[in-house]
């Protein structure tokens, strides 16, 4: 079923760079994260990860190099207009509205998507759009396990669970594409595992993920194409096992980030 | 040219004053993230200490002004800096309202010691040291001024070398052009800041002794010198400290220079705004990578959990019972003060549209008290120049003020944080010297008369009768707020207070979101102002409705941050106005130190924890602070 659907666009970025004043943070990066497909980019800290989400999402102008949504190019799109176009993201430092119970902050996913750029329309919605809200977000929560939660305030959660109310927003968004900044970061054992189940779900559901993580383990069991950034330059991709027989990769990254992980 | 010589002269003096203070502002600013408003009230203190030992004791001018600068100065800095550490990347309204809670405490000592007359001040250079002066071109050119200049000047390019050349210097410096370098500088954070916070407070004294003697010993006015080196301050973009130096001569020069041209009616307001204008310019041209980022947090929440919504029914039904109640109940035990307590009703209006701004929507408006004062003037228009009848006139007065909301909602597009709050500051001093003086608002009238008609059944001369009006009017207007943040807007608006970047990257254009909610705050605001004209009959242009004014009002709602959003504008809106009338005894300078003393108290305890339960949101750094200590999940496979 995978298989059938890899060929759709996805996210593509070309000959993306990134300056801060004199400092090159991404240099000349192309990637293609299809739809259906799991895509890992790795890399030391650093490396110019976040900073190709930013630029992606278009929190960050980039200096040249363009950003494509399934075909169309979104470089010139402000980070509203590329979410109402389909890209999701979540964030390393996660970004939950404290005040807000679990459940509001799902909705709030659906009801910023829905209020786009005119949040005064979306003041009288029909009771269907408004039933439409309420089952996205259910089924959200469901999805992430976060039922029991849905009446809790995210301010008192714990990290593991506050990452799980963002992925459930995105769910209940609908995103055709994700990006995922460091998701399992602050994750026990158990958490991880449901969460790479989410993650698989998405993509027998035709999403396309494209994943920025530190737990190798995950990494390898779930994507199906992994980049290696380092110094803002993509120096090795391939399959999750050629990334790690690759002596590149070795020496780059897993080399030196690896065994300290793992020790 | 020789005519413009006189006024350049006075503003290059006036200049390298604004620098000095400006230089000031900056240390504190970037070392420690306060923006500091007190900056003048130590100007200020310095001033009247000076006058206390050269004049009234009769010290010896050196020794007095050596104890002023060299002693009273740093000490007071030490006392600041020690005062707003627990502050360290707070919330931005948080440091605000802690700097003016300083800023009326100093003044409000000062004026309750030495009272509320203007005194002459002494010029030491003049009387003592280098009287007279000569002449540049036919141009009198006073020693007392050269003086003026020089010091300031030296004492910059002291601070200068200070910075380049001394150990401490250099970490001041790093510390100024990254602050999060102090964080990793370990034990020498705190003497880097309480170095910069002494040497900030030496700056303002010796500001405020140079000042002193052109201003007059008027505690008000010289606790006012700092927003006119905020000009100064935003051409050095916040952290270039000779830029800044150099600006604040721009400034003075430019506001001397238009001093000699705008001499005709119109224009006459336009010199001393000149600092505000070159603010709000330079702010709104600069981009904002070009801006120092902020030390604090500025997006998040200003506002007690109990908003959010997650609390029970019971609370929901009972609580605006109790209230209404409360309400209805005070013309029983009012008396004569049934006048006062419907005036606080008015400024419960403004204070729910300041709610639903900043508590609800974490937005940030130091220019309330603009709307607040158009919408007093526009139901006095609307009335007796219109002939509206009283009720469309009262709605009128609030639609008048919506473009000003929507105008100053732009800047918010660009600017956040301090940054938004002190063009919003600049635009409320432009409102007060130039707009107010215009025909749409005060133009040609000392006084903007209210009304008080018969409506039908309701004789609006009863007080009585007003009273319950008005409770009517601020029930509906809650009633309004509450249902406005229950509503999917409210969530929406909420969102923008918690995590603009939420609503942002999933698809909200926030833009629209800010504009919205600084029009409909303009609009209740504007209802409340013209219900203030009502129940106080008649409105001065000079009533003092400036950004003062508002950010007061803002320290009000921190200081009742642990109250309901409606039960906060109540509570504000009374102690404003009602519980002064209960403190017979106590003057309003004592009022205004205690007040000081009160917020800064209050927002020094919410910090330390000591009512952190009630003022949760306020307080609580959340879990965004335990995110940075990254778990790694035990026992996972690698």
């Amino acid at each position: 079923m995978r298989a059938g659907r890899a060929g759709e666009a996805g996210l593509a970025v070309n000959d993306l760079e990134v300056r801060f004043g004199g400092h090159t943070a991404v240099k000349s990066v192309s990637l293609r994260a299809p739809r259906a497909r799991m895509t890992g980019l790795i890399g030391p800290n650093g490396a110019g990860k976040t900073t190709m989400f930013n630029a992606c999402t278009g929190l960050l102008k980039p200096r040249s190099g363009s950003v494509m949504l399934d075909g169309r190019d979104i470089t010139g799109l402000r980070p509203a207009a590329r979410a109402r176009r389909g890209l999701g993201r979540t964030f390393q430092r996660l970004e939950l509205c404290d005040s807000m119970s679990v459940a509001e902050n799902v909705a709030l996913g659906v009801e910023a998507l829905r209020a786009g750029d005119n949040p005064i329309r979306h003041l009288w919605l029909s009771a269907k759009e408004r039933a439409d809200v309420q089952a996205r977000t259910d089924e959200a929560l469901q999805t992430c396990g976060l039922v029991q939660l849905r009446e809790e305030p995210a301010g008192a959660l714990s990290t593991g669970q506050r990452r799980l109310v963002e992925l459930a927003r995105v769910c209940a968004g609908g995103y055709s594409m994700l990006l995922l900044d460091e998701p399992s970061s602050g994750l026990d054992h158990r958490e991880t595992e449901a969460f790479g189940r989410i993650l698989r779900d998405l993509i027998d559901h035709g999403t396309g993920i494209l994943l920025v993580e530190h737990d190798m383990a995950l990494v390898m069991s779930i994507c199906d194409h992994v980049y290696v950034l380092e110094f803002g330059t993509v120096v090795f991709q391939g399959t999750p096992l050629e990334v790690q027989s690759s002596p590149v990769v070795r020496a780059a990254y897993l080399g030196s980030e690896g065994n300290a992980v793992s020790s | 040219m020789n005519e413009y010589l006189p006024f350049l002269i006075v503003g290059i003096v006036a200049g390298s004053v604004y620098g000095l203070a400006g230089l000031g502002l900056v240390l504190t600013y970037r070392t420690s993230g306060v923006f500091n408003f007190a900056h003048g009230a130590v100007s200020a203190a310095a001033a009247y200490l000076y006058y206390q030992l050269y004049v009234l004791n009769s010290w010896p001018w050196p020794l007095a002004m050596l104890a002023t600068v060299v002693v009273c100065g740093p000490a007071l800095g030490v006392v600041l800096e020690r005062l707003m550490r627990p502050l360290l990347g707070k919330h931005i309204v948080l440091i605000m309202v802690a700097t003016i809670g300083v800023l009326l405490l100093i003044q409000g000592t000062l004026l309750v010691h030495y009272g509320p007359i203007q005194r002459a001040y002494p010029d030491v250079i003049r009387d003592h040291a280098l009287p007279g002066g000569f002449t540049v071109s036919g141009v009198i050119v006073t020693w007392s001024q050269v003086v003026t200049v020089s010091v300031s000047a030296s004492f910059a390019v002291g601070l200068y070398m200070f910075l380049k050349y001394s150990r401490l210097g250099v970490q001041m410096r790093a510390v100024v052009e990254n602050p999060e370098l102090l964080g990793m500088a370990g034990q020498s954070a705190v003497r880097v800041r309480s170095a910069s916070w002494m040497l900030g407070s030496t700056f303002a004294s010796f500001s405020g002794i140079l000042l002193a003697p052109k201003l007059g010993l008027d505690a008000p006015l010289l606790s006012f010198l700092v927003v006119y080196s905020f000009g100064a301050v935003a051409i050095g973009r916040f952290s270039n400290l000779p830029l800044t130096f150099a600006g604040g001569l721009l400034v003075g020069v430019v506001e001397a220079l238009v001093t000699k041209e705008a001499t005709r009616p119109p224009w006459i307001g336009l010199p001393s705004t000149v600092p505000f204008l070159v603010l709000i310019v330079v702010l709104l041209i600069t981009p904002a990578r070009h801006l120092p980022r902020h030390v604090g947090r500025t997006t998040a929440m200003l506002r007690a959990t109990r908003d959010s919504g997650a609390g029970g029914e019971r609370r929901r039904t009972v609580e605006p019972l109790l209230m209404l109640g409360a309400l209805l109940l005070v013309p029983t035990f009012a008396g004569a003060k049934l006048s006062l307590y419907t005036t606080g009703l008015a400024f419960a209006v403004m204070f729910l549209s300041l709610g639903l701004l900043f508590r609800v929507s974490g937005q940030i408006s130091l220019a309330h008290a603009s709307f607040f004062a158009l919408g007093a003037t526009t139901f006095s228009h609307l009335i007796h120049d219109a002939g509206f009848p009283w009720l469309l006139a009262l709605v009128g007065a609030g639609f008048v003020t919506v473009p000003l909301g929507a105008l100053l909602a732009l800047p918010t597009v660009r600017l956040s944080g301090v940054y938004l709050a002190l063009v919003t500051f600049g635009f409320g001093v432009l409102m007060q010297s130039v707009v107010f003086g215009t025909r749409l608002m005060w133009g040609g009238h000392d006084l903007m008369n209210g009304s008080r008609p018969e409506l039908g059944p309701l004789d609006l001369r009863n007080d009585r009768v007003l009273y319950f009006v008005f409770v009517a009017i601020v029930a509906i207007v809650a009633a309004t707020v509450v249902l406005i943040t229950r509503t999917r807007l409210g969530r929406l608006l909420r969102g923008l207070a918690d995590s603009p970047l939420t609503l942002t990257t999933n698809g909200l254009g926030v833009n629209v979101l800010k504009t919205l909610v600084f029009c409909l705050s303009a609009f209740l605001a504007g209802i409340g102002g013209a219900m203030y004209v009502i129940a106080v009959s008649s409105v001065a242009r000079d009533a003092g409705f400036g950004p003062f004014q508002s950010l007061t009002w803002l320290a009000l709602l921190v200081v009742f941050a642990g109250a309901g959003l409606v039960a906060s504008a109540l509570l504000s809106g009374f102690v404003l106005v009602v519980l002064p009338a209960y403190l017979p005894g106590l003057s309003p300078e004592w009022q205004s130190a205690i007040f000081g003393a009160g917020a800064l108290a209050a927002v020094l305890l919410s910090e330390s924890g000591a009512i952190s339960r009630i003022c949760l949101a306020v307080t609580d750094p959340g879990p965004r602070s335990v995110l940075r200590v990254r778990r790694l999940p035990a026992g996972s496979p690698r």
